[in-house]
């Protein structure tokens, strides 16, 4: 739709204060990286880069500068001359970029930009990403399945669940603060509670809950509105989590206790699942700061998990 | 498993047409088989290959032979054309209708191969005969006087070409057209082609080996056509099909409709092996 390839059935698209409805796809100020790449395979690699400029009827010798300009821009410099099945699946990705940006538009759009390439060239071509829209005046809209690359990429986040708005921000904002039990799900894992608000101070925005397995009371802040006797889920992520072999009991935190049901050590970090006394299981990530060959945590252990009143985030059920 | 194609073409193809070859260098005699033989292996060594070029120089001298080649040819040329024009639209319309009526519209452009070949032209002479359907229509709204001739005229010739192999044209052009990618028409879109600029830019080129498949089978079978031109042309719609098998069933000389035949062949290979050469560039 904001391409124009599609019509809306109701409201607006503006682009910089130009009404977009009824501007056909070929005249907006807009132009899209399909994330199939559409390179025309018939097409060397100049003649694809040039090919919207060419439809412009832009005088030939600019054609030829603004064209090599970018192809050293998207780094394809030498490649010219070659037909796109010459090229790998990370040169094709720069001729669509270089393609949809030869007509500087003000807003790009750019459909699953990296879902087509392996995953250490996806790192790599992430940070270029980023590097040439900092280099250019145009608005990137990116869309990805993928959250890792959405939080990467983007200085805003417009989640999207069945077609409807869930949360817009900045990435740092829906991921600590995620407004419901699919944003906080979506970014990164969760654990979640069952609890029941026993207060809530608008004024302070504090909150006291109680944990109804367990019957536990915990505090913390929230901007939700919330009535006490209200249904609520809080929610922690696994590497606010603390796990060690002995508890001790502070105002400032909640512990739960359990057993070690699960875990998987992946280098970095080690992730237990942990089965708590009141029958919940709870996923706690922690980072391997010190090197060592053997986990001193093994299966069956008793632990105590330990987090934070800060790390708690009070979502609506 | 690798030779079995060339096997294949040596036992259907390049055999019989030594045999037939080697005829076009004998000469004529009242026999049976009606021909001389090349080799003579029982009588004197020094002339043991009694070959002839006398053939390939009457169809030199005589204007009729250069004059049916030159007729079917252009029969075929246009005939390719115009089920190209034809062929393309329907092909692409075919191809960007929705899944389930894509089968139906295939079906109807094969229909027509479930019934005999020489019915569907006897039908077609019915119909443009001189009382036949589209005269006594005409006539009927008043729209001409008396019945035009399109019978026997050179009209119902292209007309039962295209007619017949039109089919040819569109099942390899719905091949090319069908697995188009469209997201390149819509990126084509997105840098500013207009409608025209994107078949141009975009489908045609990229539909290149569907369009001169199509022709092939198309041209091939048509410049050979003997039964459309005999049955729907007139005196002067003669076609080398046609001088063709005159030589060899009403004169009886084999020798020179070999020498027809071969010099027929050597037509048709040449636009083939053409195609050969511009595929293996592309790939």
């Amino acid at each position: 739709m904001i391409a124009g390839i599609e019509l809306p059935e109701s409201g607006s698209i503006e682009v910089d204060g130009h009404e977009m409805n009824g501007v056909a796809a070929n005249e907006r100020p807009i132009n899209m990286m399909f994330q199939s790449y559409a390179v025309f395979p018939h097409m060397n690699v100049f003649k694809n880069i040039a090919y919207g400029l060419i439809k412009q009827k832009t005088p030939k010798n600019l054609v030829k500068e603004k064209v090599s300009e970018m192809i050293k821009l998207v780094q394809l410099d030498n490649l010219d001359n070659r037909m796109p099945n010459q090229l790998s699946g990370g040169q094709l990705q720069r001729v669509a970029l270089g393609r949809a940006l030869i007509k500087e538009p003000k807003l790009l759009l750019l459909d699953e930009p990296l879902a087509a390439l392996d995953k250490k060239l996806r790192e790599q071509t992430q940070f270029e990403l980023i590097n040439l829209k900092n280099k250019l005046d145009t608005t990137f809209i990116v869309v990805t399945h993928d959250q890792e690359e959405a939080m990467t990429l983007s200085s805003r986040i417009a989640l999207m669940d069945k077609g409807q708005f869930v949360q817009i921000g900045v990435p740092s904002e829906i991921y600590e603060t995620p407004i419901n039990k699919f944003a906080a799900d979506f970014f990164g894992s969760m654990n979640f509670f069952a609890a029941e608000v026993i207060s809530h101070n608008k004024q302070t925005n504090e909150i006291c809950a109680k944990l109804k397995s367990s019957n536990i009371l915990i505090t913390g802040q929230t901007k939700n509105h919330f009535n006490s006797g209200d249904k609520v889920t809080v929610g922690v992520r696994p590497e606010k989590l603390g796990i060690s072999t002995s508890g001790s009991v502070s105002e400032k935190k909640t512990i739960l206790e359990g057993q070690i049901e699960d875990l998987a050590y992946y280098g970095n970090r080690n992730l237990y699942r942990i089965k708590t006394n009141d029958n919940g299981v709870v996923q706690v990530s922690s980072q391997n700061v010190k090197r060592s060959e053997s986990i001193h945590l093994k299966w069956k252990n008793k632990v105590f998990i330990s987090w934070e009143n800060s790390a708690n985030v009070f979502l609506k059920t | 498993m690798i030779g079995l194609p060339y096997f294949w073409l040596l036992l259907f193809f390049f055999i019989p047409f030594l045999y037939v070859f080697q005829i076009s260098f004998s000469t004529p005699i009242l026999a049976q088989p009606p021909y001389s033989k090349i080799l003579n292996l029982s009588g004197d060594f020094s002339n043991w290959l009694q070959a002839t070029l006398d053939n390939y120089l009457f169809l030199l001298e005589d204007n009729l032979y250069w004059v049916s080649y030159l007729k079917s040819v252009k029969v075929a040329f246009i005939s390719t054309l115009i089920c190209l024009l034809i062929g393309y639209p329907l092909a692409y319309g075919i191809a960007r209708a929705p899944r389930q009526k894509r089968h139906i519209l295939l079906m109807l452009v094969i229909l027509p191969f479930w019934s005999s070949f020489l019915l569907r032209v006897y039908a077609w002479m019915g119909i443009l005969s001189k009382n036949g359907l589209i005269n006594s229509t005409l006539v009927g709204l008043g729209l001409i006087d008396k019945p035009l001739a399109i019978l026997y005229t050179d009209v119902a010739v292209y007309l039962g070409i295209v007619y017949t192999y039109i089919p040819f044209m569109i099942l390899p052009l719905y091949a090319s057209i069908e697995k188009l990618d469209s997201s390149l028409s819509d990126a084509a879109s997105d840098l500013g082609a207009n409608r025209w600029q994107r078949f141009f830019d975009i489908t045609l080129p990229l539909t290149k080996p569907g369009i001169i498949a199509g022709s092939l089978l198309v041209f091939i079978p048509a410049i050979g056509e003997y039964v459309i031109p005999t049955l729907l042309g007139g005196i002067d719609s003669l076609m080398i099909g046609r001088t063709l098998y005159d030589e060899f069933f009403l004169n009886r000389d084999w020798p020179l409709a070999s020498a027809v035949a071969t010099i027929l062949l050597l037509i048709i290979v040449l636009p083939i092996m053409w195609f050969q050469r511009n595929q293996q560039r592309t790939n």
